[in-house]
């Protein structure tokens, strides 16, 4: 699976996730299991995220460079 | 009628016609008269003419006569002596007659002389007459009038095989094949060539010569030898014809002695025998031959003259030619030799401009290229970085979306609700959000932050109010 593809399924499973949290319907119990898989998937974009901005910013830094 | 007077037998009436006749005419008497048909008989030697007189080519009186056969032979050979032809038809005659009447044979002339002199005169007329006829049909130099042939050389012979004038004839022609070469070529007509007979059989192998005169060049009329009598066919009117107006050159050489006859006199030409005319043939060869001889010896000595001129004037044509083309050679080479450094010259300053043209444009290509390229490249930076601009922004979008995320999770973790003071409560493992849902039986368990504590219901109040 590819970066974009990866971050792409993580956002869309969080934001999903999200909105079951948020609707009120999901017990106790299952909420925080969906607080640890929301956690994972936080960390999984930031970092994804977080790399692609280095890289960007190495390019462009290349870029100036030149 | 009645009979009145005596009568008489016809023999009585015949010999007394006789006595009366032959007492009136006992003499001889010289009679005019034409030999119609001579009727002579070679058995017996006798002839039986039939005489006439005619007036404007009638018969105006016609009679009888007998011609014994000792008067006639010597009659005929003096006819033959002095007028060259023998008695025959046709041929007028004044001879010396008595009369004689005959009870069977009734009455005739017997005669017993001629004179040939009235007959030579008769047929000179006659010639006279076929010349006047000719001359007033515009035919008697017809044939004379002929273009002369190139070279007498194909001849189609009127003539006799047998007679001495084809023999010389033939052998003079062979004579000059063998001496000089000269190839005649001649074709034998037969005919009989005197006498009677001659006006029809020429005049027949004429018509014959006239069917295939293209191979021919002259017709020769030849004959010779057989004694010089007869010859007055070739006065006939009717023959002479036929000779005047014949399309070649009719040339004669019949060998007669006397008069020429009118046959010779409209020829084309006439020889006075048969070797003679064939030596005039061979003549008009040698005629030809000699100039051609003349023109070759003159040829061969002014043709080695002409050469060796021409050989000179060639030699010298050369020379001159020689002469020219080394000095246009020369002023050639000279030219070209410019030619050539001009166009070396020309060459090397066109290769250094176009070189120089070629370098000129070459620099503005690459420098024109490296603007170009330059620009393409700094156009291309921009665009790439106003993408990886705007990608960074997308990318602190997200973060700001997951961050948003993530504090919303963090405000539902039941563990943030728990520490802000609320608890759960569960009874059996069922967490309880409605108060009708408890059993006052069993103990409840209630989860707080931290720890947790089981207690039974007291009371319990369905409303929100707090007790």
């Amino acid at each position: 699976m590819s970066t974009k593809e990866n971050y792409k399924a993580s956002f869309d499973e969080l934001q999903k996730i999200v909105a079951e949290m948020e609707s009120g319907e999901i017990g106790v119990d299952e909420l925080a299991d969906k607080v640890k898989r929301a956690s994972v998937l936080i960390q999984k974009c930031k970092e994804i995220l977080g790399k692609t901005e280095v890289d960007v910013q190495k390019i462009l830094d290349g870029l100036d460079e030149d | 009628m009645p009979i009145s007077g005596p009568s008489y037998s016809l023999l009585e009436l015949c010999e007394n016609i006789k006595v009366v006749l032959h007492s009136n005419y006992s003499n001889f008497y010289w009679v005019r008269a034409e030999i119609n048909t001579l009727n002579h008989y070679p058995a017996s030697g006798h002839c039986y003419p039939d005489l006439v007189e005619k007036q404007n080519g009638s018969i105006v009186a016609q009679m009888r006569a007998n011609l014994w056969k000792e008067d006639y032979s010597k009659i005929n050979a003096t006819f033959l002596k002095v007028l060259k032809e023998p008695l025959r038809d046709g041929i007028k005659v004044l001879m010396l007659v008595n009369i004689q009447f005959h009870p069977v044979y009734g009455l005739s002339l017997n005669i017993k002389d001629m004179d040939p002199a009235f007959s030579l005169g008769d047929l000179e007329q006659e010639k006279q007459r076929c010349i006047l006829s000719l001359k007033e049909e515009g035919l008697f130099a017809r044939n004379r009038a002929l273009p002369k042939p190139w070279l007498p050389q194909r001849i189609a012979l009127i003539s006799d095989a047998s007679s001495k004038g084809y023999g010389d004839f033939t052998k003079v022609l062979a004579e000059a094949g063998q001496q000089w070469g000269y190839g005649f070529y001649f074709h034998l007509f037969p005919a009989v060539l005197q006498g009677d007979r001659a006006v029809i059989t020429i005049q027949e192998q004429l018509l014959k010569i006239q069917k295939v005169k293209v191979h021919f060049d002259v017709v020769a009329l030849v004959r010779g030898g057989g004694g010089e009598v007869g010859m007055a066919c070739y006065n006939n009117l009717e023959l002479n014809r036929a000779l005047t107006t014949f399309p070649l050159p009719v040339l004669t050489g019949i060998g007669h002695a006397s008069n020429l006859t009118v046959a010779e006199q409209i020829a084309w030409h006439n020889a006075i025998t048969p070797t003679k005319l064939a030596e005039w043939l061979v003549q008009q060869f040698h005629n030809l031959s000699v100039p051609l001889q003349k023109c070759e010896e003159t040829l061969k000595k002014y043709g080695l003259e002409v050469v060796s001129d021409a050989k000179q004037d060639l030699q010298h044509a050369l020379r001159l030619l020689v002469a020219t083309a080394r000095n246009r050679q020369v002023i050639h080479l000279s030219e070209w030799q410019q030619a050539v450094q001009k166009l070396s010259s020309s060459t090397r300053y066109l290769t250094k401009h176009h070189h120089n043209l070629l370098e000129q444009n070459r620099q503005q290509l690459a420098q024109g290229l490296a603007v170009c390229c330059r620009s393409e490249i700094l156009s291309l930076d921009q665009s790439i970085k106003q993408l990886l601009t705007a990608f960074k922004q997308k990318i602190g979008n997200q973060k700001q979306n997951v961050d948003f995320l993530s504090a919303q999770v963090q405000n539902l973790n039941p563990e943030q609700v728990l520490k802000r003071g609320f608890s759960i409560v569960y009874q059996g493992a069922k967490p309880l959000t409605n108060t009708e849902e408890i059993n006052p039986d069993i103990p409840l368990n209630i989860r707080m932050f931290r720890g947790a504590l089981s207690a039974q219901p007291i009371e319990i109040n369905h409303s929100n109010e707090l007790i």
